[in-house]
């Protein structure tokens, strides 16, 4: 962040449209006192509870553990009461609005119940206030219409409410004063009910925009070509999830030849397992994968790549890239036995082909030597995305946007400009 | 995508310092780091006994690589060592901690020791050699592919596995030996027939009476082979990604399983071929208890040599050094000494490693910033 000044005052709703992070420069208040410089327990004792995008909760553990972790009820001072937590749970949940049995596991809750979770536990702590990040990503619209009654709920008592937000439909739905951050430095604050979105985006883009764009459906133009039996085609998949539940159920669909296929949906509700089956990362449990009319339901990565299916995973960091591996060498990856002859790699070849890539995807900085870790996110982004088979024609992309949070990912860069 | 900028092809790389450059820093300071942490505690513990460190340090050097003989039993001892380092090491390098190097060492010992008694009185080395190797590699490599496979087919965790298989087959070569192989009075078999290793005394006179032999050299070929296969061939490429990342790995269309059952049987086979520098090299005969805890002391090589097939080399010739050397100022300090700074080394860059990275991470943001 360059230089942010972000004042809320006690109940509003107010929404900043950025990140935080420890400050280099400037101070930092809370009610008045300077807090500059402290640590998580300090920002815990003075009242602000942070409610993370990535939730923070143990699986295993029950809501009511998980809520009193790090400061639990005890009997006869050592044994942990888990009555009294239980109990404490109850009461604030009827409190707040925010419904939840204090005896089921983390593990068994739904995403929306989890965060609901997520809120309790600040405002266990004591929280008065309070910073959502990005919030609503990972809820379907009911769960978000229940997310702002009991924000709603939580401001008229009193609580102070920051909401990290890059959706300009929830900023004005709910706030009360807005902060625009472009750049890490504020540009704007407004007060909600004397804006109106395409002043919001125009600051936080810096430029008119043309809101409506992006929503309008597209009418298909392009003739699709009607090769039957041509492209990916799903018969009747199911996949059975870690925890043996049914996560893909009975799928089944097309894609020919020069189509590009959607699949929306909330993050959890079984999209990943269904990219992973696709690219032969998981067990199927029933039906049919197969690639121009050709079976690969049960081939293995290597042999789906070969038959033309290339991947651009979810998790660039967990699955994506080798992090220590070279540049070079990471856009080799899943390529290994093109680039080897009797399995010895052919060290030239390989930077050869990193050169033609790097200038190709336009790869920053231009050093195929370079450990993939000591690159930026979209940089990393690139390398992923260089990296496909030469031959390949199905690509299933999970989730890009996510990829590259904080820093446009390049084909929007590319739009926007 | 197409291209925005402008080719870079013929163009040299950007003007950041060359990533081997990087790589050499932050593979050899945490080690060295380490060892001056050790150096102090050593001073500090000599001092204990009232005895002036410059003084037990400089016997150190004499009894060590001061003369011929120390040199060559700390190239002796360095051998085993080298051998059961990148067996470690080579598990490590896929994510694998295999802990069954002590009985993985004696099992190739006593395949060694059973094909040079089989082999008729004098076959040529040139022959017995590679037969003895291979019996010493293939009975490691059983030994090792049993957690290997337990692993991939059950999940079984391959530390509890190699731990417990160490007592398993170290109690059945014990039995094979006490009941059925040993020459009487003895814990050891005869001696071999064919496969006796020259030592380094037979061509330079000068080492006479240490027990370093030409095992030597292939603990170093050994190691060559190793680098090759980990940074040069396709299967180092898999195992090495298997290692660091498998999640990516397996995205890469890697075998995750395969590279597991390939790294332990071969950590397995080169932890086995290790036997031959004692068996071959110097008694001649398999001893019950021969490996006398260089399997395990190989974990702390791999460790200090950073699972860099070469680094492993020095690591071993260093902890040779520590073990030769506590003979050398016995008189001076209890050899004991010696094992508590290999503890402190150990220990040290356990803990060097990971903070000195970290420093020289910072360090190299801020002069790019």
């Amino acid at each position: 962040m360059e230089s942010t000044n972000l004042s809320v005052p006690s109940e509003p709703i107010g929404a900043p449209l950025g990140g935080l992070m420890k400050p280099d420069a400037g101070k930092v208040e809370v009610n008045g006192r300077d807090v500059t410089g402290w640590s998580t327990n300090d920002a815990i004792a003075a009242g602000i509870g942070i409610v993370h995008q990535h939730f923070m909760l143990v699986p295993t553990l029950s809501v009511a553990e998980n809520l009193v972790l790090g400061c639990e009820p005890k009997a006869r001072g050592i044994v942990l009461d888990y009555d009294q937590a239980a109990q404490d749970v109850r009461k604030l949940s009827s409190e707040t609005g925010l419904v939840i049995e204090p005896e089921r596991l983390i593990s068994d809750l739904s995403v929306g119940e989890a965060q609901r979770v997520e809120i309790l536990k600040v405002l266990f702590r004591g929280a008065r206030i309070l910073v959502l990040d990005e919030p609503t990503a990972v809820l379907s619209p009911p769960e978000v219409r229940e997310l702002w009654t009991v924000l709603r709920r939580l401001r008229d008592n009193g609580d102070t409410i920051v909401l990290i937000t890059h959706r300009l439909d929830e900023v004005v739905d709910l706030s009360d004063t807005i902060t625009v951050m472009r750049a890490g430095q504020t540009v704007a604050r407004l007060k909600t009910a004397e804006t109106n979105p395409a002043e919001i985006a125009r600051l936080m883009v810096g430029r008119e925009v043309s809101l409506s764009a992006g929503k309008r459906v597209q009418p298909l133009t392009r003739a699709v070509r009607a090769d039957a039996g041509k492209g990916l085609s799903i018969q009747n998949l199911s996949v059975t999830g870690s925890r043996g539940i049914r996560v893909v159920d009975d799928v089944s669909f097309n894609v020919k030849p020069g189509e590009i296929l959607g699949i929306a949906g909330v993050e959890g509700n079984g999209q990943t397992e269904l990219i992973e089956t696709i690219a032969g990362l998981r067990a199927v449990a029933k039906g049919q994968i197969s690639i121009d009319g050709v079976e690969i339901t049960r081939r293995s990565v290597a042999n789906r790549h070969d038959a033309g299916l290339s991947h651009i995973p979810e998790d660039r960091h967990r699955r994506g890239l080798i992090m220590e591996y070279t540049v070079g060498d990471n856009l080799i990856l899943g390529l290994q036995k093109h680039f080897s002859e009797n399995g010895i790699i052919d060290r030239s070849r390989v930077m050869e082909h990193a050169m033609e890539e790097i200038s190709t995807f336009d790869i920053r900085p231009p050093n195929p030597l370079l450990a993939a870790r000591t690159l930026s996110g979209g940089n990393q982004q690139k390398v992923v995305v260089a990296r496909r088979c030469r031959c390949d024609r199905v690509h299933p992309p999970a989730a890009p946007r996510r990829t590259s949070r904080g820093e446009s990912n390049p084909p929007r860069q590319r739009r926007a400009q | 995508m197409t291209a925005s900028s402008a080719p870079i092809r013929g163009q040299k790389f950007s003007s950041a310092p060359p990533a081997w450059r990087e790589h050499a820093e932050e593979a050899l300071i945490p080690p060295l780091v380490a060892l001056l942490v050790a150096l102090i505690c050593g001073d500090l513990l000599i001092l204990s006994y009232g005895q002036s460190p410059a003084a037990v340090y400089r016997l150190l050097l004499e009894g060590t690589w001061g003369n011929a003989y120390g040199f060559g039993q700390v190239l002796y001892k360095a051998t085993t060592l080298a051998f059961t380092g990148l067996a470690v090491s080579f598990g490590l390098r896929a994510g694998l901690f295999n802990i069954g190097g002590e009985s993985q060492l004696a099992a190739g010992g006593f395949a060694a020791a059973l094909t040079g008694l089989a082999l008729p009185v004098g076959t040529p080395l040139i022959l017995a050699l590679p037969l003895c190797m291979i019996a010493a590699g293939f009975a490691g490599g059983v030994v090792g592919a049993v957690p290997a496979y337990l692993k991939t087919r059950f999940g079984a965790h391959e530390v509890i596995v190699t731990i417990m298989l160490n007592f398993i087959v170290l109690a059945l070569l014990n039995w094979f030996i006490a009941g059925h192989l040993h020459v009487p009075e003895t814990l050891h078999t005869p001696e071999i027939h064919a496969g006796v290793l020259p030592r380094l005394s037979d061509i330079n006179p000068t080492f006479h009476g240490s027990a370093a032999n030409l095992a030597l050299i292939v603990a170093i070929l050994v190691a060559v082979a190793v680098w090759f296969y980990l940074f040069r061939a396709r299967g180092g490429y898999d195992l090495r990604a298997v290692g660091l990342q498998p999640d990516a790995a397996e995205y890469g269309g890697i075998s995750v399983g395969r590279v597991w059952l390939r790294a332990l049987t071969f950590s397995g086979v080169i932890a086995g071929m290790g036997g031959i520098n004692y068996v071959l090299g110097y008694k001649h005969y398999y001893e019950d208890g021969f490996a006398s805890g260089a399997g395990f002391l190989g974990i702390a090589v791999a460790l200090v040599g950073r699972n860099h097939p070469f680094g492993v080399l020095l690591a071993a010739f260093f902890f040779a050094t520590l073990s030769q050397g506590g003979l050398a100022i016995h008189a001076f300090v209890p050899k004991q000494m010696m094992d508590v700074l290999q503890g402190v080394v150990i220990i040290a860059v356990a803990m060097s490693v990971p903070e000195v990275t970290r420093v020289l991470r910072s360090a190299r943001r801020r002069s790019d910033a």
